[in-house]
């Protein structure tokens, strides 16, 4: 791992954090208890019914002597299946809204700056499967620990009423079926977390190089790419494999001791009503309880194996979220009231790191921009000019002062800045689509006036459809110039007293260099203006120069 | 007529072909061993009272021993087969699918770039992943057909053997079940499939990353968010749909089952009353887990939607036009009259204003896009260092390698000229540092010189350099000027340049000026026609 990660939460904070999401939920949660419940009784009742339905006609063979035996059979299996059809629904419903609230709470996140999209990019590239993985939890696993607390006692506690020996019978099998779910559970946590990453690293490799494409056929390195693919799709299979291996052995051996259960009792009642026990019979057994025991018994294990069937959903759902925890974020920072006018913007000190390279620091750097300043930031490359520009961006630390007061906390001052990054990125939209991300609400006639001060004209009369042409996310078909001129426009469009530029005349030819030139003083006009630039001519028009 | 996608499915099918038989032989098995399991010991049971009730003269005939043997064994066999049937029909289903990915991508290259490049990075991973994975589960689901099959026969033979109307009203009843189910499928409505709202939502969650942090002082940044919390109603509405449907269809045939089991009592006591109430009871149990072996085929059919949608999306991937471009890479270009030779002869310098579609024409060289007027590309012939400098998620080795394998000291002889060794020899971990999603420690320029160094590293005639040394800083600029031009001479290779400054230029002896502003609009537009 490079990038910076959360603290590692430990196995309780993981299972609080599973508790905190499903915080929302308890009430829709405490009705698909209630609902399981009621599934319970239904199962019961059918088992009584069948088991009626055949010691009835024991009694008397007519088709009368049936009735209640055939209504209950019936009106149990149509409430459990009714039961079945309401618990399945609420649960999907619980579990999705949980997924859905993790997800949007990260993106809001990320939108607000308190992920930094550059190094968690690879987390968030994953956040889809990751959160997936949370609803098998919520869905299944959640409803199924509860069944299998609550149903196989009850179940148990109506077979003793009728015969002690039978539940004496199923109690024993229980012991090592309750022990073998506990050892397989937890050989299989560590399995779970390596599918989960594996998976990850899959769905990472291939929005990797879907994006660089262009350069692996350029380099015709196609093969390597292949083979690549190829090496983290086997370990996908493989380890989802070892997953399930140990999740299917646990089931087979819940089913075991379920089927031994199942047999021993059946031997045992037919012994007794056959009058041939080898010992002397200890409880009173008719057909009836007989075939009513031997139908429930069955039941004693269906929440157990339920549970070990979901058991996965568990283990991946605690993968999930570690993996969603170590999303590191910043703590909430509340927007900075409005600023007005033009700031002054005071570094003291700022010191750059880099989580993965411990070593490498730059600063620190100490400067004041004065309220309406033009700073001009140059240094070699890799001296931190983008990076000093992004700090400023994300909310936290003290050693950046807007007006006096420090940037982050309770202080995020993003809505008040303009920034142009110096690949300025786009979205797949129309170009107006594009430049409307400096302003929602620019009208037409801004637009227009911003296309024609940065030199887009030529650009849009190129084009049929103008502003409405589509452009893609690679931006196929634009410059690198022409990238700059739509995140310039962008700028012109905002209404923010900070302005950031990253370099804002690179990749253009003198001509152009000139025309974006003359448009930087109106851009700076009642603007706190911090840019980075190596062009003299950029240089010239700051009022101060911080070398890095 | 079959596309070449099915074609792979089948063929993928063909090479499992043993695991899949077996996984639905142990499937078939399993639902063979659970109702007879359960009809076995009914019938033993009820058989036991009525001969326990008869006295000791019908106890002493009656055989106890076979039943309570079988009925172990049964135990015994189901489970085997059942951890059988998962392990295989999974194992099949997981190593082909592990097959078809790298297959898809492969087939992805192979297409005609114009096109290739034009797809959406998330909805086609999407594709690979989610469509994938549910192909899989489709594959895994193949035995849930010879089991519902298994299940059914099985159970009709032995409530046959307890009674005939048994039999007749059970095969009544899978009947009905059977109509109810295809119709619920057929009839309820239908939501946008899951997995293409889960490529829609993952896509525009990947376009909000990509102008992060640029968009953070964007305004819109909550029309995002209300954009992507509209795509995840549209989501849990679409799993909604399908769970109920599935539920709907499981509550049917539980419904179903609570209906028969009395009415095969009925039928009993009317025309059967005289037989043995053992035979009813074996006609009950199995009946019961007859239905129980239908749910897995259920299932199936409700997912079946999904499992189209999946295929679709992979066939439009995988048979997408696949028509060659037919560029054939050639020894020298031809623009606007003027023929160029791809070799170590050629020091071009590509001049023209920005927009003036110079980035274009590089592409065009390297036969990635067309480009009206230019004839001929040798991508084969090219080493390109483009000039958004793209890289791989990777460490720098990877993204060194992708120009072939190179021993340790080419590397550091790349880097050195690309002036970025002293960096990367600072560096905890050197040549293994990661570098693009999650590595930031590259500046800009750092990225640029990376990018130089890879291009340096290929095998190829000519270089292709784009914008070099831009955002470099002036001492910067002039030592890997110095570098180049010695590596020029070293290695007798040729340079086509693109680049505004004046530093880089005097290496070039030739200049193709390309149309002043755009009039180049009717290249651009000459591009996009030529794409359709």
């Amino acid at each position: 791992m490079t990038d910076p990660v959360a603290p590692k939460p430990s196995a309780n904070d993981i299972q609080r954090q599973l508790r905190a999401w499903m915080s929302g939920e308890t009430a829709a949660m405490r009705r698909g208890m209630l609902l399981a419940l009621g599934e319970g009784a239904a199962v019961i009742g059918f088992a009584w019914g069948l088991s009626h339905l055949v010691t009835d006609l024991w009694a008397a063979r007519t088709p009368a002597s049936l009735a209640v035996a055939a209504i209950i059979v019936a009106i149990s299996l149509v409430l459990r299946a009714g039961f079945g059809l309401a618990a399945q629904r609420l649960n999907l419903g619980v579990a999705r809204a949980i997924v859905r609230n993790v997800r949007l709470n990260i993106t809001a996140q990320a939108l607000e700056g308190r992920i930094d999209a550059l190094s968690q990019r690879r987390r968030l590239n994953t956040l889809f499967e990751d959160s997936e993985a949370l609803e098998g939890y919520y869905a299944r696993f959640h409803q199924a620990q509860f069944q299998a607390r609550l149903l196989p006692l009850l179940v148990l506690g109506v077979i003793a009423m009728n015969s002690w020996v039978c539940a004496l019978i199923l109690g024993l099998t229980l012991v090592p079926f309750v022990a073998m779910m506990a050892i397989l559970g937890y050989s299989s946590a560590d399995e779970s977390k390596r599918q989960l990453l594996a998976l990850s690293r899959l769905s990472n490799l291939l929005l990797d190089r879907i994006r660089a494409l262009p350069l692996i056929i350029a380099f015709g390195d196609g093969p390597r790419q292949i083979k690549t693919v190829s090496d983290s799709a086997a370990a996908v299979a493989d380890s989802t494999l070892r997953v399930l291996r140990i999740a299917f052995v646990t089931s087979a051996v819940l089913e075991f001791f379920s089927a031994l259960a199942v047999a021993l009792i059946a031997v045992y009642c037919g012994f007794y009503l056959l009058g041939i026990l080898p010992f002397r019979p200890v409880e009173p057994l008719t057909l009836a309880t007989a075939f009513f025991v031997l139908a429930l018994s069955p039941e004693v294990y269906a929440p157990m194996r339920r549970l070990a069937a979901a058991y996965h959903d568990r283990q991946a759902a605690i993968a999930a979220a570690e993996r969603l925890m170590a999303i590191a974020t910043a703590a909430t920072a509340r927007p900075a009231p409005a600023l007005g006018s033009a700031p002054g913007l005071a570094f003291s000190r700022v010191i750059i790191n880099f989580d993965d390279d411990p070593d490498h620091q730059l600063g620190p750097f100490s400067f004041d921009c004065p309220p309406g300043s033009i700073t001009c930031l140059t240094g070699p490359t890799g001296s931190g000019k983008s990076t000093l520009l992004r700090r400023i961006l994300t909310p936290g630390g003290e050693d950046i002062r807007v007006n006096g007061v420090a940037v982050g906390r309770d202080h995020d001052l993003a809505a008040q800045i303009a920034y142009v990054s110096q690949s300025p990125p786009l979205i797949a939209g129309t170009l107006a689509d594009n430049l409307m991300l400096g302003n929602r609400d620019a009208t037409p006639a801004m637009l227009q006036s911003a296309v024609d001060r940065t030199g887009l004209g030529q650009l849009i009369a190129a084009r049929p459809e103008g502003l409405q042409t589509i452009l893609d996310d690679r931006g196929s078909g634009l410059s690198g110039g022409e990238r700059r001129r739509i995140g310039l426009a962008r700028a012109l469009l905002r209404p923010a007293p900070i302005l950031l530029l990253d370099e804002p005349t690179a990749d253009l030819d003198n001509d152009s260099e000139t025309a974006i030139l003359a448009l930087l003083p109106e851009l700076f006009d009642g603007r706190t203006v911090i840019v980075t630039s190596h062009a003299d001519r950029v240089i010239a028009l700051a009022d101060q120069v911080v070398a890095l | 007529m079959r596309g070449d996608f099915d074609k792979t499915l089948i063929a993928l099918k063909t090479r499992h072909r043993g695991g899949l038989w077996l996984a639905a032989v142990f499937a078939a098995g399993v639902s063979v061993a659970a109702v007879g399991l359960l009809g076995l010991s009914g019938w033993f049971l009820t058989a036991a009272a009525t001969a326990g009730a008869a006295g000791p003269l019908a106890v002493r005939g009656f055989n106890y021993l076979l039943p309570s043997a079988l009925i172990r064994t049964l135990a015994i066999v189901r489970t085997l087969l059942r951890y059988g049937e998962r392990l295989v029909g999974h194992d099949v289903a997981l190593r082909a699918m592990a097959q078809l990915r790298p297959n898809l991508f492969e087939r992805i290259l192979g297409l005609r770039p114009d096109v290739s490049l034009g797809l959406a990075r998330a909805d086609t991973s999407s594709r690979l992943v989610q469509d994938v994975a549910t192909l899989e589960t489709a594959m895994v689901m193949r035995s849930a057909g010879p089991a519902a099959l298994a299940g059914v026969v099985t159970s009709v033979t032995l409530a046959a053997l307890g009674h005939p109307s048994s039999a007749g009203v059970l095969l009544v009843f899978f009947v009905l079940g059977l109509i109810g189910v295809w119709w619920l499928h057929n009839s309820l409505p239908q939501a946008q499939p899951e997995t293409e709202r889960l490529a829609q939502l993952k896509q525009r969650f990947q376009d909000v990353l990509d102008i992060l942090p640029d968009i953070r002082t964007s305004d819109p940044r909550h029309g995002w968010l209300d954009e992507i919390a509209a795509l995840e109603d549209g989501l849990a509405a679409s799993r909604r749909n399908l769970i109920s449907r599935d539920a709907l269809a499981s509550a049917w045939i539980t419904v179903l089952t609570g209906l028969c089991l009395p009415v095969m009592a009925l039928f009993w006591a009317w025309f059967g009353s005289d037989g043995d109430l053992a035979g009813l009871a074996l006609a009950l149990l199995a009946g019961a887990m007859g239905f129980e072996s239908l749910n897995a085929v259920v299932r199936h059919m409700g997912q079946w939607h999904e499992q189209e949608t999946a295929r679709r999306r992979l066939r439009e991937l995988y048979d997408h036009d696949h028509g060659q471009s037919g560029d054939k890479d050639s020894d020298s270009f031809t623009w606007k009259g003027e023929t160029y030779p791809l070799d170590g002869s050629l020091r071009l310098l590509i001049a023209g204003v920005s927009g003036s579609g110079k980035t274009a024409l590089a592409e065009g060289l390297l036969g990635l896009r067309r480009v009206a007027g230019l004839s001929g590309s040798g991508r084969s012939a090219i080493a390109w260092q483009p000039q958004d400098a793209a890289l791989i998620t990777g460490t720098l080795r990877h993204n060194l390698a992708m120009a072939g394998t190179h021993d340790e000291d080419a590397l550091w002889s790349a880097l050195d000229d690309a002036g970025l060794s002293t960096r990367v020899k600072a560096l905890p971990q050197g040549l293994d540092t990661w570098v693009g999603d999650g590595g930031v420690t590259l500046s800009g320029g750092e990225r640029k010189r990376l990018a130089l160094a890879r291009a340096y590293l290929r095998d190829a005639r000519v270089l292709l350099l784009d914008e070099p040394t831009e955002g470099l800083d002036a001492a910067t600029e002039s030592v890997i000027i110095e570098r180049l031009e010695a590596r020029l001479a070293r290695t007798g290779q040729g340079l086509i340049l693109i680049s505004h400054r004046l530093a880089p230029q005097r290496l070039a002896n030739r200049t193709l000026n390309l149309a002043m502003p755009r009039d180049a609009a009717a290249a651009l537009l000459g591009i996009d026609s030529e794409c359709m």
